[in-house]
């Protein structure tokens, strides 16, 4: 019993084996190719077409046998020669035709289908086995290996019985095992095919049990049903991937909304949107802004339009729109990646400018840290104010960058000096030494001494417009023995190597938020008691204390 | 692959002579001239002959009309242009021309062969 396909030559209409056909048509494309380069192409072939018509109409007998067969195919390309002897009148035209049908033919490439003859479930083993050139048990091994891990092989099975077709006719089978779809193939194909069949048929006589194959129809249903069951569950795993897939391009819809709409940074932003855009130029912020959004956003499009199609089968975009796509996202790339560069670039070279301040020498300092905007709140009665007021009406400008945590402050001894200082140590980085240097100098942080008070600011900042390259400010306060220091419970998060534990053993738990005293001495600050030395703590700033205690002290 | 490329310039050559010459003896279809080809033992597939055939056609050596058959598609019938007719004339004469050519040239080759096997 075999299947019959109509096909109509010249008008004539024929039953034709399936693949009595299939071998008829690659015999015709042979044919084709083989003249394609001559002139008269077409009026060749159609003569030869009209020839086969003509023979396969001599072997039809009306009522004794109505259809082509293999045998029929075979013999009628027989006796049309095979395209080999052929001979055509251009010999240029022919040795190039011959040249480029034995290399075009076959190039050795496999297709992945899944193998229907060599199946235990679906024939992904034995189609990948195909596809890599290696025995199907192998893959199998490898698959089985891969259950054991989590069940990885048994969902990469499952997808691939999705996703991959089976190979349905010869054609298919043949591009599968890497087979020049022509007609020895074709030959030996169908010959393995009908050997296998005997095969089949004899090996089914042997072992034909009725329990046995009953039970293997049951596993068989049983096998489509929970196939049909993954099918089912998978497209819901897919639908919700894709939701959430949608809603993170929305998120990042709303994010580029907001980033741009914010710009202008009023107090009412939601975030502080300028941030990361301090690493590159302001000018050049909506470029990079776009093409950050164009290269997230792209695979996520990408994904859900991959994601819908395996998931529903459906082809949301053509594949135009694809490229498209694959433009504007390598475009989106490479400016990102250019001011990423650039940026890196940037930080290759670190300067360090020192700047001294000597201070008042007094017995004792107190030691605060403000904002220093807040200070000209606090007390109004300091004179410097004035030479402050630029720099605290700067502060107040937005775009200007407050440089918190990059902030360290050290206590250290003087080694000879009396001289109590302040050394304020910029550094930042840039493309050269030059640039580097020019950036730590445009630097400002904020020291004022008023009397026994030094004021630290908790921040340094930058100008307008200047970049984020790693700006860092040391500050060494340089005391002299014997020194005296009080430090605010603010100021204490600001000093490095304190050793705090000391006061922690010395203070109660409820002083600790006041002042601190401390004392410099041959090995570093030391933490004192306020009752061995009789120290009046001050309540507020403005408070000044006995400096001739203190020198009793020392 | 020098043979081969002899053999087929000096079996296309031929062929193309007695292709026109069993055309000129009348109307012919184009599977019966194979069947000539074939018992004269000159030519194997069928398909070796359309390309040529069309040639001629197109050389206007040739000329061919439609005819019903009885067994199937309509036959393509060739018959010899007057300009055939002249080119095979022509090419007797060359034919007449080659068979003395060759045949004085293997003559002396086999008198020799002749000689030798004598002595």
């Amino acid at each position: 019993m075999n299947k019959t396909i109509i096909i109509n030559i010249n008008g004539i209409v024929f039953h034709i084996e399936e693949d009595a056909y299939e071998v008829l048509r690659s015999y015709m494309i042979e044919v084709k190719k083989h003249f394609a380069y001559s002139a008269d192409s077409t009026e060749i072939v159609s003569d030869i077409e009209n020839r086969i018509a003509e023979m396969f109409s001599e072997r039809i007998v009306a009522g004794k046998k109505e259809v082509i067969t293999m045998g029929d195919v075979e013999e009628v390309c027989a006796q049309m020669g095979r395209v080999s002897d052929f001979e055509t009148n251009d010999s240029d035209a022919y040795s190039y035709a011959r040249e480029t049908s034995y290399h075009s033919t076959y190039t050795g490439t496999r297709k992945l289908f899944r193998d229907p003859d060599d199946k235990v479930f679906g024939g992904v083993c034995a189609g990948l086995g195909h596809y890599l050139d290696i025995e199907t048990l192998w893959i199998r091994l490898v698959m089985v290996l891969l259950f054991v891990f989590a069940g990885t092989g048994f969902l990469l099975y499952v997808i691939l019985w999705i996703v991959v077709p089976q190979a349905k006719t010869r054609t298919d089978r043949m591009a599968m095992k890497g087979e020049a779809p022509n007609l020895q193939n074709f030959k030996k194909s169908f010959e393995e095919e009908m050997e296998g069949l005997r095969g089949n048929f004899t090996a089914a006589g042997e072992s034909i049990k009725p329990g046995l194959t009953k039970a293997g129809d049951a596993l068989e249903q049983l096998a489509s049903f929970v196939a049909k069951c993954f099918v089912i569950l998978l497209k819901v795993v897919g639908a919700i991937v894709i939701f959430g897939l949608c809603a993170g391009l929305v998120g990042l819809l709303v994010t580029l909304v907001l980033a741009i709409t914010h710009w202008g940074g009023n107090d009412g932003a939601l975030f502080d949107p300028d941030f990361p855009l301090y690493f590159i130029p302001q000018a050049d912020k909506y470029i990079v802004t776009i093409a950050l959004f164009f290269s997230f956003a792209i695979p996520v499009i990408a994904l859900i339009l991959l994601a819908v199609r395996m998931v529903f089968n459906r082809r949301l975009a053509g594949s135009y729109v694809g490229f498209g796509l694959l433009i504007v996202w390598l475009g989106a790339i490479g400016v990102v990646s250019y001011y990423a560069i650039e940026t890196a670039e940037d930080f290759t070279d670190d300067a360090t400018i020192v700047r001294e301040w000597s201070l008042h020498p007094q017995p004792q300092y107190y030691l605060d840290i403000h904002d220093i905007h807040k200070i000209t709140q606090l007390d109004t009665g300091l004179q410097s104010l004035d030479s402050m007021g630029a720099i605290i009406q700067s502060n107040r400008l937005r775009g200007k960058y407050k440089n918190r945590g990059a902030v360290s402050i050290r206590i250290i001894r003087s080694e000879n000096e009396t001289q109590p200082k302040v050394i304020r140590e910029f550094t930042a980085s840039g493309q050269d030494f030059d640039i580097a240097a020019k950036r730590a100098q445009r630097m400002v942080y904020n020291i004022n001494q008023e009397e026994q008070h030094i004021i630290f600011d908790n921040y340094s900042s930058l100008p307008q417009g200047e970049l984020l390259r790693n700006q860092r400010v040391n500050i060494k306060l340089v005391l002299p023995e014997g020194a005296r220091v009080f430090l605010s419970s603010e100021a204490d998060r600001y000093i490095r190597d304190l050793p705090a534990w000391q006061c922690r053993e010395r203070y109660p738990e409820a002083n600790r938020t006041g002042y601190t005293a401390w004392q410099m001495t041959t090995e570093g600050l030391k933490c004192m008691m306020r009752d061995e030395d009789d120290v009046t703590l001050p309540v507020d700033s403005t408070v000044t204390v006995d400096s001739v205690g203190l020198i009793k002290s020392k | 692959m020098i043979v081969e490329n002899t053999q087929t310039q000096m079996r296309k050559g031929i062929l193309e002579y007695c292709i026109l010459s069993i055309i000129s003896r009348g109307e012919i279809y184009a599977s019966d001239i194979i069947n000539e080809l074939k018992t004269a033992r000159l030519l194997v597939v069928e398909g070796t002959l359309y390309p040529l055939l069309t040639r001629l056609k197109n050389n206007e050596l040739l000329s061919y009309s439609w005819k019903e058959s009885s067994s199937g598609p309509p036959r393509k019938y060739y018959q010899i242009t007057l300009a055939g007719q002249q080119v095979l004339q022509a090419l007797d004469d060359t034919w007449r021309e080659l068979v003395f050519a060759v045949d004085t040239s293997t003559a002396s080759k086999r008198k020799e062969e002749n000689k030798e096997t004598n002595q």
